[in-house]
């Protein structure tokens, strides 16, 4: 059985008396251990797709099971704990804690998950050994997205979900953090879900799903994934 | 277009409108009517002053004043008018009243009831203690200044020279003025002025500077010619007297001649009768004592003839008693012989009868025998028989012979000595006649010489009797004479010594003294300068902390609106418009919130702050009139605007400095530092990471959490002092009148005593008055020994018992907690007086009676106290320093009487006491002044609320819209509910916390600021805060705080992480 299954997604957005149809009759599986990518433009919906999956937003209808969660009849508080035992989240915009160190940043996360890895171990494995004890505002954007990576993965979340982690960074850092994403999953065998627009990112992936005006357009295995040191954008 | 948008905005952060319009508002409002209040009350008092021509100054002399004073008064330059006027303290049935004359043109009534008087007999008095149609009647002896002493109550009035329910102190009485009254004032009988009243020309408004110099400048011109009227007034007292007194010897000269004459005839006249009598009494006694010495005479003869007569009788007697027992002797000699006699006869057979017979039987027997035997032979028997016979007849013959002789002997020896008691009883009787009748000639005489006594006697007593009733007469006259003799000296002497003292009198005829008083004469003139003084100081300290809040609160709420909205900036600028443009948007939001909440503050402030100070004020002046500085409205207002514009183109100017391009790319996030604490490893390690973030978030957002500070321990500062403000006022009372005095009632006694006997200890039985303490209670003015700069008043205590006193009076020294004891040292005065003075233990301090009389002595110790000053001094320290043993004219006690008017009523009805002063009602008096502060206590905490709400408001939604990407991050990570909320509420609690403490030291700091500013003359205020009020005014604040918190959840509550992820626009 897969890890994820998204079964006729449908969420709707009300803007006054407007509403807004985000994801229309989505549906498939992600299995455990696989990096998947959701790859659409913007405004494709992939994004409602992750704060679905993330447990932030709840759908309008239809089914979304991870493990055996149904997250679909979660309640607030439940989605809560959810997030908090399952979910590593990665931002595009990194949001680390400004005012707390590197490894502070980690701490954080740490200190809320029973099972948590010990986080100057994850930040060694992450590379930023030497920076711990650095204030976000000290590292460079690779850098702190590899906090936040670390920050992530520290919590030992059965889903690691990561909104554009590469967008707001130059292609050779963004091919970095891709390569230490596609390192963890197969490593620590943590399932990944990846949001981009950037096709070529794709290509490492185990699983493609393309999303176009809120629906599933196709989805693709790729039997050979590349590994993210020969991608190049 | 821009407009609208800028209404728009008003319209979407209503929040942050409102609390700038309430931030500004409350500033504004409260310097604002704080402000004008001190100027409202002024000018007020201005007006009341004004209108009744409250005088300028006021000249008492110890002689009086003439018209020459007055007239030379008002030729002073400055002074508008001059009123010779009349006082006069007097003690009224129940309480000490001043009397005064009414005047038109100076010190004018303001009647509130019935009418002015019209006769002699009518008043008006205060409303205080009178209404209409009471009589009030002098029960001192003003027959010399007065011509009525009953006063029929027809109007009551209030006067301006009484500003104040405490009218002052007196010499009379208790030394408290009760009471005032108005009569006409041809009432008074005085043959000068008591007072001169001057109204000074001018307009300058009390208690200004310009009035003061006036005033100072004024009085240099009277000081001028004060010794000038002084000597003037002197001079014709004293000549008036001279005058009298030399008036006064003649006639006394005169009369010493006339009696002196007529006393010497009556002398004289007394001496001849004493005379004439003399000579009688001796002429007369002379007679009666030679007619006495004749009686003694006869009498002593008398008397030798009568001791010889019954010395003879004696004799006669005693021979009588002699001759019988010789005679019974005698008799008796002769019975037993008789007896014997017969023995023998009656043996011999014969009887003293028949002897004879019987002899001469015998005898023929024997002759015949005889015979016979011459017959008879010799010798025969016969003859010898018969001769036997014969014998035996002779021998019987002889003895009866024998017998008839001793008979014959016995009969004569009876014979004679019956003889013998015939003669003796004749001799016997012939003498006793003799006797008689030398008896009868002695009783004849004695009866002759007792009526000579008789008649002596008489005569004497006849003499005795007139000779005392003339000598009485004589003395009586004497008497007469000695008496009114002496009578007439006493009354030289008194006669001499009234002239003497009345020359003793003009020789110590002082100088006449001025003394020269300001207002301050009127009672409470000085006390609403120094009310004023603390709404002064007041509007002078707090609007100036809430102006500078609401600039530090307007700005930085402004500057983050405009740092928040940056990217709206760049798109506005990026699409052209121009920086004023863009600018006039935020200055139109600010200005139009600032500029409402200034108007608003301001009339409101002046509206309301005012009345409710004004309430506080106890003086009897006409109701508060609202008035609005406008000028100072355009002040605020421009200022206001200033500032507010200045800092909206400052924090406009910070971002449209930048280029379009970087305002649309999302502010950097301030960075994080390491902070001291994370030096201690020891403890940053133990700290959780919520806890890091807070201590980080604190340090890293100074500027915050100063202010949040600033306003947090303003509104924590502000409940303290309000709070505080209460206790130590309403403290007061408690502390001074039950743990300090602690004694129930003062009675006033009429008379000064030494000890509480006789009728006064009765009085003190009957009413179940019980420990009674005798003291002595005086007041003084009082200087320090060094410098007489400052002066209080004060009451000297002297106890008439250490024991007692220790229970009603507990000296305490305030530092040490000590309790002091006034056998320690010379006098132990009260805190506020040794504060004023600036005397400490050691210092010495020098007390004037009214007389003008100076006493110095040394400070012992300094006793904690609050209303009033006191000197406490030993009977013994009290005679060695004035010279005389104290009397006492009160007694304290401390009864439990439920019905303290029945009490007093009994007490004063006794007549023995003029007055009862009872604790409860002082402690009543401060308890109803200090409940009008809750008023102002109410306002504290209401801008305390405003305060602290807008504040936290503020900085709260200033924090969470910083930090809205932090927080959805934490929500994302799986942050519960609770975790994410303290995470911002920590901080905001700590600060709160920390808030509360710099707030108390803020508001213990104010409070002491305030206490010192409103503490005046005599008043000292407990400078402890009740435990309670800190943890009311904690809990508040808290309250306030947590209150913002709940507000604040809700908005975080709502904080949606997806917006806020992607809201990087």
């Amino acid at each position: 059985m897969s890890l994820i299954e998204f079964k006729n997604v449908k969420k709707v957005y009300n803007i006054g008396d407007v509403s807004i149809a985000a994801l229309e009759d989505c549906s498939f599986t992600i299995e455990k251990g696989e990096l998947a990518v959701i790859l659409g433009q913007s405004g494709a919906g992939k994004t409602t797709i992750l704060n679905l999956l993330g447990g932030m937003d709840v759908p309008s209808g239809g089914e979304i099971i991870v493990g055996d969660n149904k997250i679909h009849e979660f309640s607030k508080k439940q989605l809560i704990e959810y997030r908090r035992k399952d979910i590593g989240f990665v931002f595009q915009f990194y949001n680390l804690v400004t005012n707390l160190t590197a490894l502070e940043n980690v701490e954080l996360a740490c200190q809320i998950c029973p099972d948590s890895f010990n986080p100057e171990t994850i930040l060694e494995q992450v590379g930023l050994k030497e920076r711990i004890n650095n204030f976000p505002s000290q590292l460079s954007g690779g850098e702190q997205q590899r906090v936040a990576i670390a920050r992530a993965i520290a919590k030992n979340p059965s889903l690691l979900l990561c909104d554009e982690p590469t967008g707001a960074l130059d292609s050779d850092t963004g091919q970095r953090i891709i390569a230490l994403l596609q390192k963890t999953c197969k490593e620590m065998n943590m399932t990944t879900v990846l949001i981009t627009h950037n096709t070529v990112i794709s290509e490492v992936a185990d699983k493609v799903i393309r999303v176009k005006n809120g629906r599933v357009k196709d989805i693709t295995i790729n039997e050979a994934p590349k590994n993210a040191e020969e991608i190049v954008w | 277009m821009l407009y609208k948008n800028a209404l728009i905005k008003i319209k979407r952060s209503l929040g942050r409108y409102l609390s700038l319009f309430i931030i500004v508002m409350v500033g504004v409002g409260f310097y604002a009517g704080v402000e004008i209040t001190a100027p409202d009350v002024v000018s007020l008092a201005d007006a009341y002053y004004s209108k009744n021509k409250l005088m300028d100054f006021k000249i008492v002399s110890t002689l009086g004043l003439t018209e020459d004073d007055v007239a030379a008064l008002s030729d002073l330059e400055g002074v508008k008018s001059a009123t010779g006027s009349y006082s006069l303290d007097v003690q009224s049935t129940d309480r000490v009243i001043r009397v005064h004359a009414i005047e038109g043109g100076v010190n004018r009534l303001s009647l509130t009831e019935g009418r002015m008087p019209k006769a002699l007999d009518e008043c008006v008095a205060d409303s205080k203690t009178n209404s209409i149609g009471d009589v009030i009647e002098i029960t001192d002896d003003v027959s010399d200044e007065l011509k009525n002493t009953k006063f029929k109550v027809v109007g009551l009035a209030d006067s301006c020279l009484y500003l104040q329910d405490e009218y002052g102190n007196t010499s009379v009485g208790n030394g408290k003025l009760g009471s005032f009254i108005f009569v006409n004032k041809n009432n008074f009988t005085l043959d000068a002025y008591t007072e001169v009243y001057l109204l000074a020309d001018t307009t300058a408004q009390p208690y200004s500077t310009q009035y003061n110099d006036f005033s100072a400048k004024l009085k240099d011109e009277i000081v001028l010619i004060k010794a000038a009227r002084e000597t003037a007034r002197y001079e014709g007292v004293y000549n008036e007297a001279m005058d009298k007194i030399v008036d006064a010897q003649d006639e006394l000269d005169t009369k010493m001649a006339d009696a002196e004459k007529e006393f010497a005839d009556a002398k004289k006249e007394l001496d001849d009768n004493a005379k004439k009598l003399k000579d009688t009494k001796s002429s007369t006694q002379k007679q009666l004592s030679s007619a006495k010495s004749t009686l003694d005479d006869s009498k002593a003869k008398l008397e030798a003839g009568k001791s010889e007569l019954s010395q003879n009788k004696e004799k006669l007697e005693e021979t009588k008693s002699t001759k019988s027992a010789e005679f019974e002797a005698a008799k008796a000699e002769i019975e037993s012989a008789k007896k014997q006699l017969g023995t023998y006869l009656s043996a011999a057979g014969v009887t003293s009868e028949n002897i004879g017979s019987k002899v001469s039987a015998l005898e023929g027997a024997i002759e015949s025998m005889k015979a016979q035997l011459q017959n008879i032979p010799a010798g025969t028997q016969e003859y010898l028989s018969l001769e036997a016979t014969i014998n035996a007849y002779s021998e019987n013959l002889t003895q009866l012979k024998r017998l008839e002789s001793s008979l014959n002997e016995l009969s004569a020896n009876e014979k004679q000595l019956n003889d013998g008691i015939a003669t003796f009883n004749s001799e016997i009787q012939k003498a006793e006649a003799e006797i008689k009748a030398a008896e009868n000639e002695i009783a004849a005489n004695e009866a002759k010489i007792n009526n000579g006594y008789n008649d002596y006697y008489a005569n004497l007593s006849k003499f005795n009797t007139e000779i005392a009733k003339n000598e009485k007469k004589l003395k009586d006259g004497y008497a007469e004479y000695e008496e009114n003799y002496a009578e007439y000296e006493a009354e030289i002497a008194d006669a001499k010594a009234e002239i003497e003292e009345a020359k003793v009198d003009v020789s110590e005829i002082e100088r006449p003294k001025w003394y020269i008083s300001d207002r301050d004469a009127a009672a409470g003139y000085s006390n609403l300068e120094s009310s004023v003084r603390v709404v002064n100081v007041i509007s002078a300290v707090l609007p100036v902390f809430f102006i500078l809040l609401s600039i530090l609160m307007t700005s930085n709420s402004m500057a983050r609106m405009i740092a928040e909205e940056r990217g709206e900036l760049g798109t506005l600028t990026s699409l052209g418009y121009g920086d004023f443009k863009i600018m006039s948007t935020y200055l139109m939001y600010v200005l139009s919130a600032t500029g409402l909440g200034a108007l608003t503050g301001f009339f409101g402030g002046c509206k309301l702050i005012p009345p409710l100070v004004y309430s506080n004020f106890r003086f009897i002046l006409p109701s508060l009139i609202m008035k609005y500085d406008f000028i100072r409205l355009a002040i605020i207002i421009a200022f206001t605007f200033a500032l507010m514009s200045a800092v909206t183109i400052i924090a406009c100017h910070r971002e449209l400095k930048h280029n379009p391009a970087s305002l649309l790319r999302p502010l950097p996030p301030k960075r994080g530092q390491a902070v001291f604490l994370e030096k201690i490893k020891l403890v940053w390690k133990k700290l959780s990471f919520t806890w890091k973030v807070t201590v980080r978030n604190m340090l890293r957002y100074k500027k915050r959490a100063f202010m949040t500070v600033v306003g947090v321990a303003g509104c924590a500062a502000l409940l303290i002092v309000g709070f505080g403000l209460r206790d130590s006022m309403e403290g007061v009372a408690k502390r001074q009148y039950s743990e300090i005095f602690k004694y129930s009632d003062m009675l006033i006694l009429k008379d000064e005593t030494s000890v509480i006997n006789g009728e006064l200890k009765e009085v003190l039985d009957e009413n179940n008055i019980t420990n009674p303490l005798l003291v002595r209670q005086n007041t003084y003015t009082v200087v320090s020994g060094k410098s007489a700069k400052k002066t209080q008043d004060a009451y000297l205590i002297v106890p008439q018992d250490d024991a007692v006193f220790k229970e009603y009076f507990n000296l305490i020294n305030k530092k040490t907690g000590e309790e002091i004891d006034l056998k320690d040292g010379e006098a132990v005065i009260t805190q506020r007086l040794a504060k004023v003075l600036k005397v400490k233990a050691g210092d010495s301090i020098v007390v004037t009676d009214n007389e003008n009389e100076s006493h110095k002595m040394t400070v012992a110790a300094v006793a904690e106290n609050y209303a009033s000053n006191y000197i406490y001094l030993q009977p013994d320290v009290y005679e060695r320093i004035f010279a005389q043993k104290p009397s006492y004219n009160a007694v304290i006690s401390g009864n439990e009487t439920v019905d303290e008017a029945k009490l007093a009523e009994n007490l004063i009805d006794s007549g023995l006491i003029t007055n009862v002063v009872f604790t409860s009602d002082a402690i009543q008096i401060i308890t109803e002044s200090t409940n009008s502060l809750n008023g102002v206590i109410i306002l504290i905490i209401f801008v305390a609320l405003l305060l602290a709400v807008v504040v936290l408001y503020n900085l709260t939604s200033i924090n969470i819209s910083e930090r809205i990407r932090e927080i959805a991050t934490l929500k994302v990570l799986g942050f519960r509910d609770n975790e994410t909320n303290s995470y911002i509420y920590r901080e905001a609690l700590i600060l709160t916390v920390i808030s509360i403490g710099a707030g108390i030291g803020l508001g213990l700091f104010l409070h002491n600021f305030l206490l010192d500013a409103i503490e005046v003359g005599a008043l000292a205020l407990i400078r402890s805060i009740k435990w309670y009020s800190y943890i009311i005014a904690c809990a508040l604040t808290l309250l306030f705080s947590v209150g913002m918190q709940g507000i604040t959840y809700l908005k975080l509550k709502k904080i949606d992480m997806i917006q806020s992820l992607k809201s990087v626009e």
